[in-house]
């Protein structure tokens, strides 16, 4: 019978994926529709307005990078996936910041991205401004990663 | 929660192209009827190739209400399109009335086709519009029959007309739209009472004249306008609109211009707010106000009246 541990790793990762990706979909779509409405407006907007509607997009990338280094050093991409019910709790819960604060730092980063985009269809040349308020948000996403990144390198040399 | 993001998108693009304080200036200072039209041409004002002032600015609104047919559905767009139903039904009845083909005087982008009003109003048939509308239209054409009174006509519809806004602001649950549709009941009581005070009506005619809603405690209103403008700024000035009162006391004109430009106020916070219906309301209030500040100014550059009284009449600008 396989251990409850790779259940408990294998649900942390599920979980960075799944909820930093639903987040960065949000977030996305709330600039998307913003950028849309420039758009229609003033075609000759679009590269500008698109970067900034995938400003919400890399909670996503990083739940994703969270869930892979998970997967792996589980063994479920290769190896023996026989861990500990303790250390498939241990990476379940390394997984949790970037998997809690991906959700509501991407749907944040896309209000912040949609009134930035709206900031460029008045007065274009402020771009920069806008994209610097929308990234002030990723600065909370990049701690939860690195939170997740380095918890999840440690548990792999714990003994138990 | 109803979405509003791509509409106030489309609004924010929309806005970089509204006259600023300073274009209006610029305008103002045109020397000539003919300068002011090619510089609005310029800035958008294109009017279909007209030359007419009038043609050029019923365009320019007709194209705002056509945008905002296609950003706005709902209460949102209800409270913005009423005001010409009952504008036409008003047109109509008093048109019909007197006889007259009165078609002109109608206006496109009610929630009713303007015709179909018309048609109905001189038919004495309202099956083809909705309930309200159709009670309202029979009522204020059983109103002028039977009293002959235009102006009582008038008062009726447009306290139906603020009636039906009220509704629709509390049916759409946003407080915005709520203090939109106070705002507007408040500044129409507030003129009706000035003007009342000032033309010395009685008591009986300006209770009928207020409409019962909004935020002001309208009886004690109507008492002041009977007593005087004297007694009618003393009222406004213990109440929210305390800075009507000075405006009351300095002048007709005045005073309607701090009016327009309260119901203006209500864009203030509108310029950063990025999720709410505030900035598609204040867009519609920004254009209709500019619209009507073209109007003015190229009148008055028509009639070759100076820029200093041109510019008293000015409301104050969005952008």
């Amino acid at each position: 019978m396989i251990s409850l541990g790779i259940v408990f790793a294998l649900l942390g990762a599920a979980l960075a994926s799944l909820l930093a990706g639903t987040g960065s979909a949000i977030g996305v779509g709330i600039a998307g529709q913003a950028a849309a409405g420039v758009v229609t407006e003033d075609p000759s907007k679009f590269s500008k307005v698109l970067i900034m509607q995938l400003l919400p997009g890399t909670q996503g990338i990083y739940g994703l990078l969270i869930a892979f280094i998970t997967l792996s050093q589980i063994g479920i991409l290769g190896g023996s996936a026989d861990i500990s019910v303790a250390k498939g709790l241990l990476y379940c819960a390394a997984c949790l910041p970037i998997a809690v604060v991906g959700l509501l730092s991407a749907i944040s980063q896309g209000k912040a991205a949609a009134s930035g985009i709206m900031m460029i269809a008045k007065k274009p040349d402020q771009m920069s401004k806008g994209m610097i308020f929308a990234a002030m948000v990723e600065t909370y996403a990049i701690l939860a990663l690195l939170v997740s990144i380095l918890a999840i390198f440690g548990i792999a040399g714990l003994n138990i | 929660m109803k979405e509003y993001t791509y509409s106030v998108a489309r609004v924010r693009a929309k806005e970089a192209s509204l006259l600023t304080s300073r274009d209006i200036e610029q305008l103002i200072a045109s020397d000539s009827y003919e300068s002011a039209l090619r510089f609005l041409r310029d800035r958008g004002y294109s009017g279909g190739g007209a030359d007419d002032a009038e043609d050029i600015v019923a365009a320019a609104e007709k194209e705002t209400l056509d945008f905002i047919s296609e950003i706005a559905d709902g209460a949102l767009l209800n409270i913005i399109r009423l005001p010409v139903d009952y504008h036409n039904i008003k047109a109509s009845v008093k048109s019909v009335f007197s006889g007259i083909d009165g078609t002109d005087l109608l206006l496109d982008g009610g929630t009713a086709d303007k015709n179909v009003i018309y048609e109905s109003v001189r038919n004495r048939s309202y099956s083809e519009l909705d309930q309200t509308l159709a009670r309202v239209a029979e009522e204020a054409m059983a109103l002028l029959l039977r009293t002959q009174d235009g102006q009582a006509c008038a008062i009726y519809t447009d306290n139906e007309m603020f009636k039906a806004i009220e509704a629709e602001a509390k049916k759409s649950g946003d407080a915005f739209l709520k203090r939109c549709a106070a705002i507007l009941a408040d500044t129409a009581n507030l003129k009706a009472a000035y003007r009342s005070a000032a033309a010395g009506k009685n008591l009986p005619f300006i209770k009928t004249a207020l409409y019962s809603g909004g935020t002001l405690n309208v009886p004690a209103l109507a008492q002041a306008a009977e007593n005087g403008v004297d007694a009618l700024c003393e009222h406004v000035a213990a109440t929210d609109y305390a800075d009507g009162a000075e405006y009351m006391k300095a002048g007709a004109h005045l005073f309607e211009k701090w009016c327009d430009d309260e119901v203006m106020k209500l864009t203030d916070g509108a310029r950063y707010e990025s999720f709410s219906p505030a900035p598609i309301i204040a867009y519609y209030l920004a254009k209709k106000a500019e619209t009507g500040t073209v109007r003015l100014i190229l009148e008055g550059k028509r009639s070759r009246l100076g820029d200093d009284m041109i510019r008293e009449r000015v409301r104050r600008t969005y952008v």
